[in-house]
Parts: structure tokens; sequence; C-alpha cells
């Protein structure tokens, strides 16, 4: 049994499908049929490599590995993960405890590079996490770098894509949602200490990063708008955003 | 050799293109336009041509997506296929970028043409294009591993020549002789008999039971309100009275299409609920599976990345029929894979 999950979302050109074989015994399958697509698949397969070594580095079959390649077409297949999903548009709020373990999670698994940089996950947002009995598991690599952005962007990321979600509509943030965010770059800051724009004005950061090197994603800017929603808040309120976290910042300083 | 004996049978028009000799018309554009699509080919590549003339076919020839429910055939790589209504392509190129072999069978020349352009820009070499009457190309018994059978079997009642925009919701009187029906088994029998004892279909269509029909959603192959799911002899007195023309374009229910399929010599048959329809697939699940994990597939934004209020409707409309209702029978569109 088969079935398609996910079908060239975002510009990806990845179709990624369940496959349930009479035994039971699921795997992911995922297939592309693009230049596109096969570089993200491509990555992906670069990514759990990485992944695998630092979270699971006793485990010797490959998690991740390529089932049928062509001129113009490539196929990976990988292991299924058991396990409960988060859901990023319930917030920053709802999803408070979910959002400590995966900043525990990248401040365990992540190592630095004497200058500063990481390995980029480029899309580590709540719903690419898998929760289980064996802690959180990071998935879908599509954009892996082994090294590309200074340590802290991914959870930087995951912090704002769920943020916005919840007030894409000129809400403001909530107390509660600044505090989240400012307490998690607080943990994140104890482990390794994070670029001063970072703390400054986080949000500018992370889209200046994104808009200058959005080569790591994808060829052309436009084109990914909606990939990357933090993109569309407007200067001003990326201003007002970052006021309100340095200020918490401050005071929990 | 498939392609060694389309060699010797037909007469070869350019590149990959053989014609049977009995060419047709049927597409979505006037002739006219077609002729100016294909005509500019020669120094525009076929992108451009689209770009510049027909925008609005841009995804649908060219998107990855289209070919999103190939991977249900379980392919290895190394099978020959068969694509019955080719037309511009968007499934003989996904396959052919994951198969040995692939013929593309259409009645309509010119859209051969884009397509055999196509073909050379990807660099594909194991593509052949056969130009003639589905219904009545050559037996080529027991050849194929895969046939495609991709949003053609309703059209198969039709007779004549049809540019699709004049033709869709307007009046154009016309006879048909026999039953829509027996017509689509008929044709589906040929399609049986081309393929090797581990062979396999992939046909997609419209549900006949479609829950956007219900809501006033028109017929995509009429135009008219409520004509796929009302009784057949109603349809034809309502097709009658507004276009001239009894409704041949004839859907089925889940049901219906494993029937159809079983009368045609099918043995087996895996049906999947396709999700928000067979073009553009977001979701494709099997019909013995629960809708669990059922998320929105209808997206709130339009073409132009507007929010409407027909689309709110559709995805609320969605998500009550098929995440809180279950309502699998009323899925947008079918996909079968059927087996030899």
């Amino acid at each position: 049994m088969i079935e398609l999950l996910k079908n060239c979302s975002n510009g990806n050109d990845v179709s990624t499908y369940l496959v349930i074989r009479d035994t039971g015994f699921k795997k992911i399958v995922k297939i592309a049929a693009t230049p596109v697509g096969m570089r993200n698949l491509r990555r992906e397969v670069g990514g759990w490599g990485w992944y695998q070594e630092m979270r699971y580095p006793k485990k010797e079959e490959p998690i991740c590995r390529i089932a049928q390649e062509g001129g113009s077409f490539l196929k990976i297949e990988l292991e299924f993960m058991e396990g409960a999903r988060a859901d990023c548009r319930k917030g920053l709020e709802r999803n408070h405890e979910n959002i400590r373990k995966a900043i525990e999670h990248y401040c365990e698994i992540w190592p630095s590079f004497p200058d500063g940089t990481a390995p980029l996950h480029g899309d580590l947002s709540l719903d690419n996490m898998i929760y289980n009995a064996d802690g959180v598991h990071v998935i879908d690599w599509e954009h892996f770098h082994e090294k590309g952005a200074p340590w802290g962007f991914d959870p930087l990321y995951l912090l704002f894509e769920t943020l916005f979600l919840r007030i894409r509509n000129g809400k403001r943030p909530s107390r509660a949602e600044v505090a989240i965010i400012a307490d998690s770059i607080g943990v994140l800051n104890r482990k390794q200490e994070l670029q001063s724009q970072m703390i400054d004005h986080p949000l500018r950061f992370l889209v200046e990063f994104i808009t200058v090197n959005h080569r790591l994603w994808c060829d052309e800017l436009p084109a990914f708008q909606n990939k990357f929603p933090i993109l569309t808040f407007t200067a001003d309120r990326v201003s007002s955003i970052d006021t309100t976290i340095r200020a918490r910042l401050k005071e929990g300083m | 050799m498939i392609r060694d004996e389309i060699r010797n049978l037909y007469q070869n028009i350019e590149g990959c293109i053989y014609s049977t000799g009995s060419e047709g018309y049927w597409s979505n554009l006037d002739k006219k336009e077609n002729e100016e699509l294909v005509s500019v080919l020669e120094h525009m590549s076929t992108k451009e041509s689209i770009e510049k003339y027909q925008p609005w076919l841009s995804i649908i020839i060219f998107s990855p997506k289209r070919g999103g429910g190939l991977e249900l055939l379980d392919l290895s790589g190394d099978e020959t296929c068969i694509d019955y209504g080719c037309m511009w392509g968007a499934l003989t190129v996904a396959l052919a970028k994951r198969c040995k072999h692939v013929l593309g069978v259409d009645q309509t020349m010119n859209s051969l043409k884009f397509l055999n352009a196509r073909i050379r820009e990807e660099g594909l070499e194991n593509v052949d294009l056969l130009c003639g009457d589905l219904r009545e190309i050559r037996n080529f018994e027991n050849r194929f591993d895969v046939a495609v059978v991709n949003g053609v079997l309703e059209w198969i009642p039709e007779n004549g020549p049809i540019e699709l925009k004049k033709y869709y919701g307007k009046r154009d009187v016309k006879k048909y002789s026999g039953d829509p029906r027996e017509q689509q088994v008929l044709f589906l029998r040929k399609v049986h008999q081309n393929l090797n004892e581990k062979g396999k279909l992939y046909l997609s269509i419209e549900n006949r039971f479609d829950f956007k029909t219900f809501l006033g959603m028109k017929d995509p192959h009429a135009n008219l309100l409520f004509t796929s799911f009302l009784p057949r002899k109603i349809a034809d007195i309502l097709s009658g009275l507004i276009l001239g023309r009894p409704y041949v374009n004839w859907l089925y229910s889940f049901k219906g299409i494993d029937a159809l399929l079983k009368e045609a010599g099918f043995s087996g048959v895996d049906l999947y609920m396709c999700f928000p329809d067979y073009r553009f697939p977001e979701r494709i699940i099997p019909y013995s599976s629960s809708l669990k994990d059922f998320r929105r597939t209808i997206s709130l934004r339009n073409a132009k990345g507007q929010v409407t209020i027909k689309r709110n409707l559709g995805a609320v409309a969605e998500y009550i029929t098929f995440k809180i209702l279950k309502a699998k029978y009323f899925a947008p569109s079918i996909v079968a894979i059927a087996y030899k």
C-alpha cells in the first residue's frame, strides 16, 4: 500500500510517499525528476548522513539511502519514524514544551566550528520534528549544508516561524510569546555565545541572513516567499518585535 | 522492441513522431492557437512559447506535480509504457524520466509536435509518439508493462474534432451512436490486451460523486450543473436542452470504476482517493484506508495569491466531508491501479 503524502509543496519539486508492506513494515519514499528536486534529495541524503552520525552513532544501517538513480530521476528511501508531531500552527505557547525540547536537542547535537558557523538544517520547524520515547528526532533534511549559517540560526528560525503563524494578521506577540523566545535565546547563548546581532535584533538578523544567503535554499528569492513567511514582515514590524524581545532579554539578564 | 515495430509500421512525420494516418483533434486550444504555438518552436523553447502565447498552460504542462501519482505503479525503471491521450506530455515526460521506454499516443498532431520539441529539450531518447485515434490503434498484444489513461476515459465516447474552448458548455448539436459505457469498456479492453501478464494500468478520472459537484461546481466536461451524478437519462435530457447533444462524458463512482475495469478484463483493482484533484494531486490515499490523518488540500488562495470566499467555502466543505464525516465516497478524484 502506498500513499502520496506531499507533492512538490513550496516549489521543492519533491514528492513524498508512505509505503506500508503487508507485513506492516513502513518506509518513506521521496522522488524527484527535476534538477531542483534532485539537488534537494541529494542534500537530504547528506543531511541524514551527518545527523545519523551525531544522533544515532551506533546505528549501522543508513536511515536514508538512494534507491534508484537515473539521469533525470532520483528516488530515495528513508526509515519511517513512529512518534508524535507538533502542530506549529498552534503557536509558541501551546507548543512550549516541544520548543524547549527542540532547543535542548539542538544544543546537544549541533557542533559549532571555530569560526562560529554550524551545519544548517535550513527548515527546522516544529513540523519537521518527531517526538517519541527516545526523544526528539529531526527530519526533512532537504536544505542541509554542512557549513552555512551561524550556530543558532536554525532554532531562531524555528521560534520566529512558529510566532509568525500566530501574528500574521497584524496581532502583537503576547508577553508569554515574547518570554518564550527571549528565554530560548538565553538558553542558546549560555550553551554557545551567539553573534551579537542574534541577541540585539534576532528577527532582523534572520530576515537579512535569508535574504542575502537565499542561494542556500533556492536560486531565486521570489520563488520561496511562501516558504519563508517571516520575509513578509515589514521593516517596522521586524523592528518593533525585536525591541520587545530585547527588552525582555535585558530583564532576564 | 516496440520501437522497431512502430518504425516499421508507421510513417515518420518528424523527430520521434509517427502517424497511423487517422489524425483527429482534441485540445484545450483552438486549432489556430495550437498552430501558432508550434510554429515558433524553431527559434523558441517550449517553455518560452507557452509563456508568450498561453501562459495559463504553463503549470498544466510543466509542473512536476502532475506526475505525483505514478509512484503508485511501483516502478523499477525497466518498464515499457504506453500513455494514452498524452497531449503535451505532462505524464509522458515524467514516465520517460523513470522508465525504459514510453510510447505516447494522441490524435492531435500539433500537441505531439510540441511534445516532440519538449522531449528533445529534456534530452530524452526513450520516447516515441504515435498520432492516431486511441480507440483504433493496432493491438500490440501483451507488449506493455504499464499503461496510463490520465483524464482520458471520460472523453472516449466523444466523436469528431473538439476545440475545447468552442465546445465546453457551448451549443453544438451532435448525435452519438452507442452507449458511452460500452465504448469505454471496449477501449479499456484494448488497453488490457496491450499489457503483458504482469502489466498495470494507471487510470485517473474525476469521481462522479465529487463533493464539490453537489455544492454547485459545474461538471468539468460539459460545464453543466449536477450532470455528472444525476441519473444518465436525466443528464441526457438536460444536456440535450442546453447543449443540443446527449451527455456522454460519463464519470463513475469508486464502485463503478472497479466494475468497469473488471468488465474490461482486469483481474484486480486498487482504488485511491485523490485530493484536491487528479491533475495536481496533493494527497493520494488508498480507498481502503481511514481518513484519520486527513489534512486540508484546498488552498485558501487562488492562482493570484488572494484569499477568496469561494476557496474558503471549498476548504471548509472539504474538511467537513473528509475530516469529520470521513465520507470517502465523495472524494474529488479517483486513481485506479488495475492489474492484468
